[in-house]
């Protein structure tokens, strides 16, 4: 008997034959035994049927595709752990739906956030703040000198290359 | 004072910039012209399979691709090959999907995946030839310049793919229809046209190419998840659209969110630009480290969006790491040589700042209409 493997079902009848039979004459023997292994469980059947009261089965192919089936089933049987097994029988489908409505009364409130979040950002990034100073200082008779500043929030090369063409657009200052 | 006043009145008046409509051309005009009688027509003849909210989007696309195309003139240029390129195309599948392996200008240039699959080659040529410009002696604006013309041809291509990838969804069956910006596949691509575009517009306004080099090597990254995409899980076929996606907050909610990460990776590879350039004359190994280590992370930036990684897979991404490792090492080790091509420091910042602006105000827009 190896460890892991149950020790009955059809395994067990192959241990054994292994065990206990010459090799020769090993395939006759195993035909012999699961055939009576067959035969009687076909015999339980038809008996348990009578004492329940059904008809006894035909000898169909149909008949004989179940008897196989229940066959492997009895075997197979032993692998499985649990000492009994649950079988469901019957069920009432319930039907159920689940709503859920919610009502956001400060929707309007929240788009107009929104929007102005949007504009700020914009106006923000893009809007900049420029002043121009220019001072006008007497030079000579007739003529004065005038000195241009241009203060921005943003130090960018936008600043720089307006101031550029501002100073030579105003007051005509040559670099 | 009199004197002052006096002056005023005889000096001409000066016009400190031009007006909006006065700085237009006879070019622009026309470009608004073919805009609205293009989408006019497509009002007219398609508004029956429109519902109410995608007629207003349709109208309100008109204003804005005129706007963008007064705003960067390149950009008129580029949708009407576009244009011109995808009407061809949906002119030769005649309403048949099986033309796509027939016809010649189909199946190699024009229907979705060659078109898609020379997007991914183009971009990764441009990407060569940035480094070339880079590392070249002598021949630097040349190479740099062929880049620069290799990622705007990509950028076509992987825009005309998105338009007949479109009109092949309406071809597979009148329901399945979408716009393609709902699975990660064309997001993908929706990403790297974006961030190039985004970049060869920053190119054209600072007139320096040597960035490319950066940002061209995130667009390869996102390239390289693509075709792995591709190959390993056919994200390429076109699916229906999952129930939850079929809103069109969704059409607007994933541009705008792949706008602010196209800008935020541009940002992040200018960065490193920027580190790199500081750190040019360090000559201690072991203070490059952390920059060899960010470098390395920068490039997980696709493996954000892989899911389940199996087995199988994992081969590709050692493959994937190992060469993003090698080559951070080898732009540590070119450091002096790329410190000189790049731009001032104060020119790194001003792009940056200029990208964080435009991805944070985008991501803004996407979050809300993501929570709407």
């Amino acid at each position: 008997m190896k460890e892991g493997k149950p020790s009955a079902g059809l395994q067990a009848i192959s241990d054994f034959l292994e065990s206990n039979v010459p090799e020769a004459a090993r395939l006759q023997a195993s035909g012999v035994l699961v055939g009576i292994l067959n035969g009687a469980l076909y015999e339980l059947a038809q008996q348990s049927r009578q004492a329940a009261g059904l008809q006894p089965l035909d000898g169909s192919d149909k008949t004989l595709g179940f008897m196989t089936q229940a066959v492997f089933a009895l075997s197979d049987a032993q692998f499985y752990p649990a000492p009994l097994a649950l079988q469901l029988t019957d069920f009432k489908q319930v039907q159920a739906s689940v709503f859920q409505v919610t009502r956001a009364s400060g929707k309007n409130i929240v788009y107009l956030g929104c929007a102005l979040l949007i504009l700020g950002i914009f106006a923000m990034l893009y809007v900049r703040e420029r002043r121009i100073w220019v001072w006008l200082a007497p030079l000579q008779e007739g003529s004065s000198q005038a000195t241009m500043a241009l203060p921005t929030n943003r130090k960018t090369m936008d600043g720089d290359r307006e101031f550029d063409e501002l100073k030579a657009k105003l007051i005509g200052a040559k670099d | 004072m009199s004197l002052t006043s006096t002056n005023t009145a005889t000096l001409p008046w000066i016009r400190l910039n031009e007006g909006y409509f006065a700085k237009r051309n006879v070019l622009d005009w026309i470009f608004a012209a073919l805009v609205i009688a293009g989408g006019l027509f497509a009002f007219t003849r398609y508004s029956g399979a429109m519902d109410r909210y995608e007629k207003v989007i349709l109208l309100l696309t008109l204003p804005s691709a005129i706007a963008l195309g007064w705003f960067w003139r390149p950009f008129q240029v580029l949708m009407m090959l576009v244009a011109a390129a995808s009407l061809w195309s949906i002119v030769a599948y005649q309403g048949d999907l099986a033309n796509a392996e027939k016809v010649f200008w189909l199946k190699y240039f024009i229907s979705s995946q060659s078109a898609i699959l020379w997007m991914s080659v183009l971009f990764s040529m441009s990407t060569g030839f940035y480094w070339l410009g880079i590392f070249a002696k002598g021949q630097s604006s040349t190479m740099e310049l062929v880049g620069s013309r290799l990622a705007w041809v990509a950028v076509g291509m992987a825009l005309i793919g998105t338009m007949v990838r479109w009109y092949e969804s309406y071809l597979l069956g009148p329901d399945i229809g979408h716009i393609p910006v709902s699975n990660l596949y064309e997001v993908f691509v929706l990403f790297c046209w974006m961030t190039a575009s985004f970049y060869l517009y920053f190119e054209a306004r600072y007139h320096t190419r040597s960035l490319g080099a950066f940002v061209m090597l995130v667009v390869s990254a996102a390239v390289g998840f693509l075709l792995w995409y591709t190959v390993v899980r056919e994200a390429n076929e076109i699916q229906p659209l999952v129930p939850a996606l079929k809103s069109w907050w969704m059409k607007l909610h994933v541009p705008a969110n792949f706008i602010g990460y196209g800008m935020f990776a541009l940002a992040a590879m200018v960065a490193f630009a920027y580190l790199i350039k500081a750190q040019a004359q360090q000559t201690r190994w072991y203070k490059l480290m952390p920059l060899w280590l960010l470098g390395i992370v920068l490039c997980f930036e696709p493996v954000v969006f892989r899911t389940r990684a199996a087995a199988n897979e994992s081969s590709y991404w050692a493959v994937y790491f190992g060469i993003a490792a090698l080559v951070m090492a080898a732009i540590l080790l070119g450091r002096r040589r790329i410190a000189a091509r790049l731009p001032e420091l104060s020119v790194l910042d001003d792009v940056m700042y200029k990208s964080i602006a435009v991805g944070f105000a985008f991501f803004t827009i996407a979050t809300v209409l993501g929570a709407l």
